[in-house]
């Protein structure tokens, strides 16, 4: 049996999207569902490169980088991703 | 009382009385320093102790307070901001309004930690206030000038160096969200202050002065200066706000379910991307900030297309994108820009305007107001151009802009047939760029807030940004505690005078604060976290009191039915509606208040020192239990 695909879409904002070079990205992932540990140390670098995916990794590990998945802002790495999901990332900000 | 030496405070309050011109100092009292700290808690002291229920907001007998907190001109970041406090023409309750820029400083080295000011000159008046020197002058020559015409008349027969505060052709014509605006291009916009100078033919305070405060430790003191800059330095939201200040979180606020869209009745809004911050960044040309602040927030925005290229004017916050943009449907930034810059020119408060055309343009849509009824003027969602007339007639008071320059509450009294459906307010202030189904405890600030829906009586962060702990805004749980203890703490920061901006980032955590309150002022009291933390909830509750005085209770914590009847359409937080009675009762739970009546106990006054309001409302036949 043929494992299932599912399809992500990132989404880099501000600063972020500058140094990933690129406001998005579609990830097309072998697999049923993953975790934010997963994306950030494992599929990240795999498409965007090990060492921006580090420093992604990193920047979400110091609070420094806000990851929204479908509009809930992610409390651990331990939240699940799913097919057709979206994960918004983009740097602290506040005020309002 | 024996007064004890106030080190980091003027010491002094100024008394104005514009009828008769005249003018007195007093000492600031000790019991005041102590009980208050200063800034918000004065403002909110005086006014109860000065007005009378059922003072005319816009009669000559309303207050207008302005007031500083002990932290402003010593060196502590983002500490000099300006509160002002007034009976509101628009709630008819208590009101305090919060501007940045230099006034608060300037306000401070002229010697006062308040400036009161009562009656009604009998002409255009604008006082000028150096050092000791008090002087009532002649503003007939800048009554209908534009605020920053003004402002440069009244530098420019002053002194270069002043500082001031300006009403503009809005507030002189009684529109009930005229704001006040600084010399450099701040405001202190909501609840109509604007039109409470303007009632008092007061068209600006100027101010020059050149008395450094004296602190307790002034080696402590910039020891703590220096701790605080390393605190900002280190967080992660600080480049944020220095690079695009509120304008870095709209696309992102939009993603969380905020940013609200068409009069609040969506939360979709096509091409929300010209709102994400990389396409925002472009539009900087110049930066500023506070005085005193390293965050330095300010970012002044240079139209690049169409009919308005050109303009540079103070980039419109995040509300106003909101307020001027989105709720109207409008993505065009250059127009955003050009309808914020005219709300400073004319003196109006950004979120109450364009919450006040959503409302016209719905009207319009439902044909609740006709085309004849708006002069003739096709509202149709997404188009600009009659958002800039609009501006303008209200302002001026002119055709249909002479009813939504009541604001929407009493806009829809006066429209009838089904208008208040669409008036998007609590207690008659509109509300700001959140919607409460998608923060429970945001919302429920909202509702119970002493001023009415303003996002800046209770952020909660903790919901929305997810800081310093995060909390699910969707639950309903907890929320009553959760509000309670936000409203409390911005209390106490504004009491001190600190900006929301660090505050809600914990760039200024809570013993750093007490430390630099004692540092300053050498007030024991200060040393101790449970006391400030009582101190914030003392003014909360005297600031309810002074709405129970007027009138105010549990009636009166509401919002729009829109938000209790009609689910969230979109992720993420799709179906939900706001728990009204739920979400009040476990607030009133939290606070000690009665849970039928919202007024605070005689036993929660008396703890926290408030036997004579408690006394007071039962002599005003209140009932309290």
């Amino acid at each position: 049996m043929r494992a299932q695909t599912m399809k992500v879409l990132v989404e880099f904002a501000w600063t972020l999207s500058e140094k990933v070079g690129r406001k998005y990205v579609w990830l097309d992932v072998k697999a049923e569902e993953l975790n934010l540990q997963e994306l950030f140390s494992r599929i990240l670098p795999s498409i965007l490169g090990e060492d921006l995916g580090k420093a992604l990794n990193e920047l979400f590990l110091n609070k420094e980088v806000f990851v929204v998945v479908n509009g809930v802002i992610a409390k651990d790495l331990a939240v699940k991703v799913k097919d057709g999901d979206k994960v918004f990332l983009q740097p602290i900000a506040s005020g309002g | 009382m024996v007064q004890h030496k106030l080190y980091a405070y003027a010491g002094r309050i100024l008394w104005i009385d514009l009828t008769s011109k005249s003018y007195s100092t007093t000492d600031t009292p000790s019991d005041l320093v102590k009980n208050y700290i200063g800034a918000r808690g004065f403002g909110t002291k005086i006014l109860w102790d000065q007005l009378r229920p059922g003072t005319d907001p816009l009669g000559p007998d309303n207050k207008i307070v302005f007031s500083v907190g002990p932290l402003a001109a010593t060196g502590i970041q983002s500490a000099s901001r300006f509160f002002v406090t007034f009976k509101s023409p628009l709630t008819g309750g208590y009101f305090r309004s919060v501007g940045g820029g230099q006034f608060g400083a300037e306000m401070k080295l002229a010697g006062y930690d308040a400036i009161v000011i009562g009656g009604r000159a009998e002409k255009p008046t604008y006082l000028w206030i150096h050092d000791d020197v008090v002087e009532f002058k002649d503003a007939s020559h800048v009554w209908g000038a534009m605020t920053t015409h003004a402002s440069e008349h009244l530098i420019e027969e002053t002194d270069c160096n002043a500082k001031l505060v300006v009403i503009g052709p809005a507030g002189e014509r009684l529109v009930n969200y005229a704001s006040i605006q600084t010399n450099d291009n701040r405001s202190a916009a909501r609840g109509g202050g604007g039109a409470v100078m303007g009632s008092k033919n007061l068209k600006a305070v100027v101010i020059k002065g050149s008395k450094k405060p004296e602190v307790f430790d002034r080696e402590e003191l910039n020891r703590l200066i220096k701790e605080q800059l390393d605190v900002y330095m280190k967080n992660p939201a600080f480049e944020g706000f220095r690079q695009l200040g509120t304008n870095g979180i709209i696309y992102l606020f939009y993603t969380l379910g905020h940013f609200p869209t068409y009069n609040f009745r969506q939360a979709e809004l096509e091409n929300v991307d010209v709102f994400r911050p990389e396409n925002l960044l472009p539009y900087v040309v110049k930066r500023g900030g506070c005085y005193a602040c390293a965050m330095g927030c300010w970012q002044f925005f240079r139209a690049v297309k169409g009919p308005f290229a050109g303009i540079i004017w103070d980039k419109p916050e995040y509300e106003t994108q909101c307020t001027l943009g989105s709720l109207i449907g409008i993505t065009q930034r250059e127009a955003i820009m050009y309808a914020n810059m005219l709300c400073d020119l004319y003196g109006l408060d950004t979120i109450s305007t364009g919450v006040t055309i959503a409302f016209a343009y719905e009207l319009y849509e439902k044909g609740i107001l006709t085309r004849r009824e708006v002069d003739g003027l096709d509202l149709r969602w997404g188009d600009p151009e009659p958002v800039i007339e609009l501006i303008r007639k209200i302002a001026l008071r002119e055709g249909v802009g002479n009813v939504l320059a009541e604001g929407v509450k009493r806009a829809a009294e006066i429209i009838g047939r089904g208008a208040e459906r669409y008036a998007m307010h609590v207690k008659g202030l509109e509300l700001a760029a959140y919607d409460p189904r998608a923060a429970k405890a945001h919302g429920l600030n909202l509702a119970t807030s002493n001023i009415g829906a303003s996002h800046m009586y209770g952020w909660s962060a903790p919901e929305i940004i997810g800081f310093p702990e995060k909390v699910d805004p969707l639950t309903a749980e907890g929320k009553g505690a959760l509000c309670k203890r936000l409203q409390d703490e911005m209390a106490l920061y504004e009491a001190a005078g600190i900006c929301q901006f660090p505050m809600s980032s914990g760039m200024v955590p809570l013993d750093l604060l007490s430390k630099m309150l004692y540092a300053a002022t050498g007030v024991e009291e200060f040393k101790k976290l449970e006391y400030l933390i009582a101190l914030g909830e003392r003014i909360v509750n005297l600031e309810r009191a002074f709405n129970v005085r007027e009138g105010f209770s549990r009636k009166d914590d509401v919002l729009p039915e829109r938000f209790l009847r009609e689910p969230y359409p979109r992720a993420p937080a799709r179906g939900q509606v706001f728990e009204l009675d739920k979400l009040l009762d476990e607030y009133y739970a939290a606070r000690g208040w009665d849970l039928k009546t919202g007024v605070p106990t005689r036993n929660k006054l008396e703890e926290l020192g408030l036997k004579d309001v408690a006394n007071e409302l039962e002599r005003l036949g209140k009932h309290i239990t």
